[in-house]
């Protein structure tokens, strides 16, 4: 009986030092898988933050760069809207030149011809040496130019 | 940064020069340009510089873009 009881008593001590000892294993794992999930959690937030100040910095550049190229569109439409009108301009212009040479050349005939002492230009040739250095051998008669 | 556009083509074209003058006079028997058809040559030729000049200033405006 004696050993009995003392066997019982061992026992008794054995059970709660089992109790104990998974109850104390498992509150520190628990404690430790919490401490592991914030510290995750901590490292995402971070992750997180950092991506979204990317996301939002590149945005940022995106939207200047659009803003430029709309600029250098809106002032490239406005080079060509000027530009189209100075070549508009400018055949206006050559029409006008064009028929202002023309008149020039008429004037100088019509004075050549009203002038008694320009009247023989238009009667005397030119010498054929000259007339093959500014017009080649199709005007005049290259042959004879031995002035 | 200025915007800029290619030329017209009309303003980097060559000019032509201007055709000989016809032969409305004889020397010894053969045609040959008469003087004041030569003098009237030299006014074509002022036409050519001034469409020449006029070319180079609408280049200038064209490469200009627009101006206040």
């Amino acid at each position: 009986m004696k050993y009995l009881a003392a066997l019982l008593a061992v026992l008794a001590v054995a059970a709660a030092l089992e109790w104990h000892g998974h109850r104390r294993g498992y509150d520190a794992g628990v404690a430790a898988t919490q401490q592991a999930a914030q510290k995750l959690v901590h490292e995402a937030s971070i992750a997180r933050n950092e991506a979204v100040a990317d996301r939002d910095a590149q945005a940022q550049t995106l939207a200047g760069v659009r803003q430029s190229m709309d600029r250098q569109k809106r002032a490239l439409q406005v080079a060509n809207f000027f530009a189209d009108a100075a070549i508009a301009e400018s055949v206006t212009l050559r029409k006008q030149l064009n028929a202002a040479t023309a008149a020039r050349e008429l004037a100088l005939r019509k004075t050549a011809h009203a002038t008694p002492e320009c009247a023989d230009l238009a009667r005397l040739p030119v010498c054929p040496a000259v007339a093959e250095r500014l017009w080649g051998t199709a005007a005049g008669a290259p042959t004879d130019a031995s002035h | 940064m200025p915007a800029y556009r290619a030329l017209d083509p009309s303003l980097t074209q060559p000019i032509p020069e201007p055709a000989p003058p016809a032969a409305h006079c004889t020397l010894r028997g053969a045609p040959a340009v008469c003087v004041l058809d030569a003098l009237a040559w030299i006014e074509q030729w002022r036409g050519k510089l001034q469409a020449a000049n006029d070319d180079r200033a609408t280049a200038a405006k064209v490469s200009a873009g627009p101006q206040p």
